[in-house]
């Protein structure tokens, strides 16, 4: 199974580091879609189908709180899970955007490892590729 | 905020982890107050405390931790990429920090900028403000340098 990925993030080098790092994890990813901003990403929804969002908070024009907003109005947008990686990492801001819809969060800076075992959570898939697997017993991806 | 001494420890910690884990530069503390100079990036800071955090770093640091974040050669660094690179850089320590002087607390942070070499006006505090930590660091010969400024009100 592959999966389409908008990447969120107002940092062009952000984006860089998180699209190599779910590449090299194993995951399989068919589409790697690239937004600076929620409004961007928004735009990308409208002409792409996305399985996954990997999002920021901290952005210009429409944050990623913001975007999660704007996501769970939209009957076609609400049921995509978003990933929220970001520097803002309060117990109360985390609990915003999970109240917000968000499946899961990383905080700034990470290790590849953890953006890794989110990932896979979130989707509920294995390292291996299938679904209902335990990232922790699979292994085999090295950094 | 803490007191002086735990919170200069505590944005030390940050400026480590954020160095360390996403650019793969290891810093070391410099005993004279540091050099404050080079390229610069700034992020602004609103809750219980405001302020502002800016960073300071000579050209071989900042280029070596775009390098080392994108792992991409010297001569595929870019002008685009070294500002990017430093205010993330930046707003990353900024979060960090913050997080660790208080997790309870909502802190909004603003969206970083980046300031070039000649703008040295950034190391002075503004009306207002006042300097609550002054961290200097080296890597390989090259200077890094962190200020932390608080407003007073």
């Amino acid at each position: 199974m592959s999966f389409n990925i908008l990447i969120v993030d107002d940092s062009n080098s952000m984006r860089a580091v998180i699209k190599k790092i779910v590449n090299m994890s194993g995951f399989h990813m068919d589409n790697c879609y690239e937004a600076g901003n929620g409004k961007e990403a928004l735009a990308v929804l409208a002409d792409a189908w996305v399985d996954i969002i990997i999002s920021d908070i901290n952005m210009p024009e429409m944050n990623g709180l913001q975007m999660l907003g704007a996501l769970k109005e939209n009957q076609l947008y609400r049921d995509i899970p978003v990933v929220i990686v970001t520097t803002e990492g309060s117990a109360e801001r985390m609990e915003e955007a999970m109240a917000g819809g968000a499946k899961g969060f990383i905080k700034k800076p990470f290790l590849p490892e953890d953006l890794k075992r989110t990932l896979y959570q979130v989707v509920g898939v294995g390292a291996d590729g299938r679904y209902g697997g335990d990232e922790g017993k699979t292994g085999g991806v090295d950094f | 905020m803490d007191g002086t001494g735990e919170m200069k420890e505590k944005l030390a910690a940050s400026i480590f982890e954020v160095l360390e884990k996403m650019f793969f530069v290891f810093l070391e503390p410099t005993g004279d107050g540091g050099r404050f100079e080079g390229f610069s990036a700034g992020i602004g800071f609103r809750g219980p405390v405001s302020g502002r955090l800016e960073l300071f770093s000579s050209p071989g640091v900042s280029r070596a931790m775009v390098r080392n974040m994108l792992n991409i050669g010297e001569g595929e660094v870019s002008e685009a990429m070294l500002q990017d690179g430093l205010k993330e850089a930046v707003n990353m320590i900024c979060g960090n920090f913050l997080r660790k002087h208080d997790p309870s607390r909502v802190f909004d942070l603003q969206i970083p900028s980046f300031h070039g070499a000649e703008e040295t006006a950034r190391r002075d505090p503004a009306p207002g403000e006042e300097v609550a930590a002054a961290l200097g660091f080296v890597a390989d010969g090259e200077t890094l340098g962190v200020m932390l400024f608080l407003d007073r009100s």
